[in-house]
């Protein structure tokens, strides 16, 4: 008597738990599996790891470093940031991967800008996205070959953005003379004092701050000792230079479609593609840029706001595409990884469309950024 | 017992032979800079033929077109094989200043380059960066194929493309034709589709090939034609593209040339890297060979996977050399007899291939005006009237021009100032 009061006692006891357990992950679990199972697509831009930097200034203590180092070469600690870029996503995005581990071109494009540092980011990149599987792998390396297309630079308009606009460079020129620029130069006159004088090189516009800025920043990642002079000038002062110069890029609505508008096409295309179950769909693609193109692609997608202005190395913004229950239109989800280690990245709110954003309002709300013949828009009077 | 002793000797005479004329080039010379051009590992068929019994996709290990395991693992191992050879030319550590790798812009060359440099370039100490796989990027370059005029050579070049049709036209390749005739015929008949041309069987004969190193059992009929009658016309079809000496310029001429010039460079003591990497294809290979002049005499073949070139330059008592390899199996690199010999000074190979090597490459593509319409209309006589009234019109029309423009010149009606800046402005 005694006992069967017990087992039914600890029985409801056990039974309420389980409950409240079910209860609770239904109510406070992430909603990472629920967007796992209408998850068809993904776009993801990254900027390249860590890197040497690109120039160095006269009085740099670490001037023969630099260029013992191949100026602007990925390093070894960037290498393994893209590798745990890849392997962080490659958690979310594993069951658009091919089954069998191995690169198809069916599934996957990758496109990298020119430089050293964005192929090799790349390609380490894919050694933690898409590794082989162990019990298929020809090669006694736990790696496989996958290909990654290059774009020269005098026709990239796509991920460096510098194929040659002459209007571009007319708006862009007027812009640099205006007032507000003016002003800000006046403003920052005392700054750029400073860091003429210390770092003997001639700095005078924001352009200039914001290569010294890249400088810095990459020394500092390398985790070389800097100057005291830069203490309360880098990062505090230089950092918010640094990042208006970079939205100056896209200032207009004109500079926003130049620069950002190629690659939004494409990305338009490669969703529509998808949700039209075309031939030449894919489930993957990677684009390897830079810190200006991610600016570029947030400031006139119009969420810049939202992320940052200036991306760390190896952060990435993914495009997805999902199956809706509700329509037979797909849905746009955007997500910003702040670094390579960010496990959750942040969602991006689409500022025009609801939530989530139907790939049909999507177009419309980024109709003023695409392109169709870019050298026509480039024509100047 | 004499005759095995004599014997003997002589073998042994001939391998120090051999040894000695190894260490004549090892010794003397000093390699300081190198390319290669390489095709890309084991592959799928392209495209299988209709009547194909092994045209469904999954038959086969990968996509078709692709590279597969096998081609991944070849190149990792030619990769070993090139560090061995050009470790004095190419540090341990990457370091781009040494060396640079292109590839043509497809999935197989890319892969077959990026598997290559897995082999070359094992990551040492301090290369490490992680634990977890023995490998390092290595960047490699690629152009998309229609603004490629060095590698893929896809870009177009009208002047080329007109002197191919010439040489499809001419009666050394009719007679071909009409000597492979009854084997278009009888393809035609078997493949499912129309087989009328060298290039048609060569497309065939690479499918069956690849099925039969897979092993497939081929149809009956093969039989008849496959490999030996194939293979003739197929290695034929790989001298075609280069088989005058303007085809080889416009083809091959601007890799030939940027790879001499790479060397002139080296020699110059300007700042230009060790080695360059070309990763390609096999017709890349054999339109080599044949610029070189030395595919006949190997006889007309289809490049196997992962063959290669290997041009090196070599420094010997301040003079400059160059010698060029070809190696299509695992064993040891053949050394190619050029027309200006196994070891030819620098300078004579520009002037020994002086023909072959475009001065101003898209210049020289550009068709002349007498050449465009009949390249259009080369067996229409009508359109060949309509042009020629149409060119007849024209002059008739620049005489009235001319005309009406002496008039008025008389008349002053244009100022002397304005025909000058004119006049400038056309220079």
């Amino acid at each position: 008597m005694e006992n069967r009061k017990a087992m039914m006692i600890s029985v409801t006891i056990l039974g309420i738990s389980i409950l409240i357990v079910l209860f609770a992950y239904v109510a406070f679990g992430d909603n990472t599996d629920e967007d796992m199972k209408t998850l068809q697509q993904v776009n993801i831009i990254f900027r390249h790891g860590a890197k040497y930097p690109d120039k160095t200034y006269r009085k740099d203590f670490y001037l023969n470093e630099v260029q013992n180092h191949d100026p602007g070469s990925l390093t070894n600690y960037g290498s393994l940031q893209m590798y745990n870029l890849g392997k962080n996503l490659r958690h979310r995005y594993l069951k658009l991967l091919p089954q069998n581990g191995f690169y198809t071109n069916k599934v996957i494009s990758v496109k990298s800008s020119w430089k050293d540092r964005t192929i090799m980011s790349a390609q380490s990149f894919l050694a933690g996205f898409m590794p082989p599987l162990d019990n298929k792998n020809p090669l006694p390396i736990p790696w496989q070959p996958i290909p990654i297309y290059t774009i020269p630079r005098n026709i990239d308009d796509l991920i460096a953005q510098k194929r040659y606009c002459p209007k571009y460079n007319e708006v862009y020129n007027e812009l640099m003379k205006s007032e507000e620029i003016k002003k800000l130069d006046e403003t920052n006159q005392p700054l750029y004092r400073i860091l003429s004088v210390n770092t003997g090189e001639n700095i005078s516009n924001l352009l200039q701050v914001e290569l010294l800025h890249n400088t810095l920043e990459a020394e500092k990642v390398a985790g070389w000792n800097l100057p005291d002079f830069l203490e309360g000038i880098f990062p505090q002062k230089t950092l918010p230079i640094a990042e208006k110069y970079l939205r100056l890029i896209t200032e207009t609505p004109f500079m926003k479609r130049i620069k950002a508008g190629p690659l939004t096409s494409e990305i338009i295309e490669n969703m529509f593609n998808k949700r039209n179950n075309l031939p030449t769909e894919k489930s993957i693609n990677i684009y390897s840029a830079h810190d200006v193109t991610l600016v570029n692609l947030m400031n006139s997608m119009n969420f810049l706001d939202q992320t940052t202005n200036k991306p760390d190395f190896s952060s990435a913004l993914a495009i997805e595409l999902h199956s809706s229950y509700s329509s037979v239109d797909m849905d746009v989800k955007i997500y910003y990884y702040f670094n390579s280690d960010d496990k959750y990245p942040k969602v991006i709110k689409i500022k025009d469309c609801e939530d989530p954003c139907p790939l049909n309002t999507f177009r419309k709300v980024m109709n003023h950024l695409i392109v169709n013949d870019f050298e026509k828009l480039c024509e100047t009077v | 017992m004499l005759r095995i002793k004599i014997f003997t000797l002589f073998v042994i005479i001939l391998l120090n032979l051999n040894v000695l004329i190894h260490c004549a080039i090892e010794n003397n010379g000093k390699l300081i800079a190198a390319s290669i051009i390489f095709r890309h590992g084991d592959r799928t068929p392209v495209e299988p033929y209709p009547n194909d019994p092994y045209k469904d996709q999954s038959l086969w290990p990968a996509h078709f077109g692709q590279l597969t395991n096998t081609g991944k693992r070849q190149h990792f191992e030619l990769g070993k094989w090139f560090r061995a050879r050009y470790n004095s030319l190419v540090s341990d550590k990457y370091n781009p200043d040494e060396m640079l790798v292109r590839s043509t812009d497809m999935d197989r060359t890319l892969m077959s380059a990026m598997s290559n440099l897995a082999g070359f370039y094992p990551p040492k100490d301090l290369d490490i960066w992680n634990e977890e796989i023995q490998w390092q990027p290595i960047p490699v370059h690629t152009t998309p194929e229609k603004l490629d005029e060095i590698l893929a050579a896809k870009k177009s070049c009208p002047v080329y493309d007109y002197e191919l049709k010439k040489l499809y036209k001419s009666p050394e390749f009719k007679a071909y034709d009409q000597k492979y005739k009854p084997i278009y015929k009888y393809l035609t008949q078997y493949a499912g589709k129309k087989v009328d041309s060298i290039q048609s069987v060569q497309n065939i004969y690479s499918c069956l090939h690849i099925e039969q190193i897979y092993n497939f059992t081929l149809p009956e009929w093969t039989k008849e034609v496959f490999p030996d009658k194939m293979f003739e016309i197929s290695g034929l079809s790989f001298a075609v593209k280069t088989y005058t000496p303007l085809l080889a310029r416009l083809k091959t001429g601007p890799l030939l040339k940027e790879i001499l010039n790479l060397f002139q460079n080296k020699t110059e003591g300007k700042k230009t890297k060790n080695l360059y990497i070309y990763s390609a294809h096999d017709t890349t290979v054999a339109n080599m060979l044949n610029t070189l002049g030395v595919f006949k005499l190997l006889g007309y073949h289809n490049p196997p996977y992962t063959s290669h070139i290997l041009f090196e330059l070599i420094e010997k008592n301040n003079d400059y050399f160059v010698q060029v390899f070809y190696r299509n199996t695992t064993g040891d690199p053949l050394l190619l007899n050029l027309p200006c010999g196994t070891l030819c000074p620098l300078n004579q190979m520009f002037k020994t291939y002086k023909d072959v090597l475009p001065i101003n490459w898209e210049e020289e593509c550009q068709l002349s005006l007498l050449q465009m319409p009949l390249d259009i209309n080369v067996e229409n006589s009508l359109s060949l009237m309509t042009i020629f009234s149409f060119i007849a019109l024209m002059l008739f029309v620049g005489v009235i021009v001319l005309f009406i423009a002496t008039v008025y010149k008389r008349r002053d009606y244009l100022s002397e100032d304005k025909w000058n800046r004119w006049g400038n402005e056309w220079n």
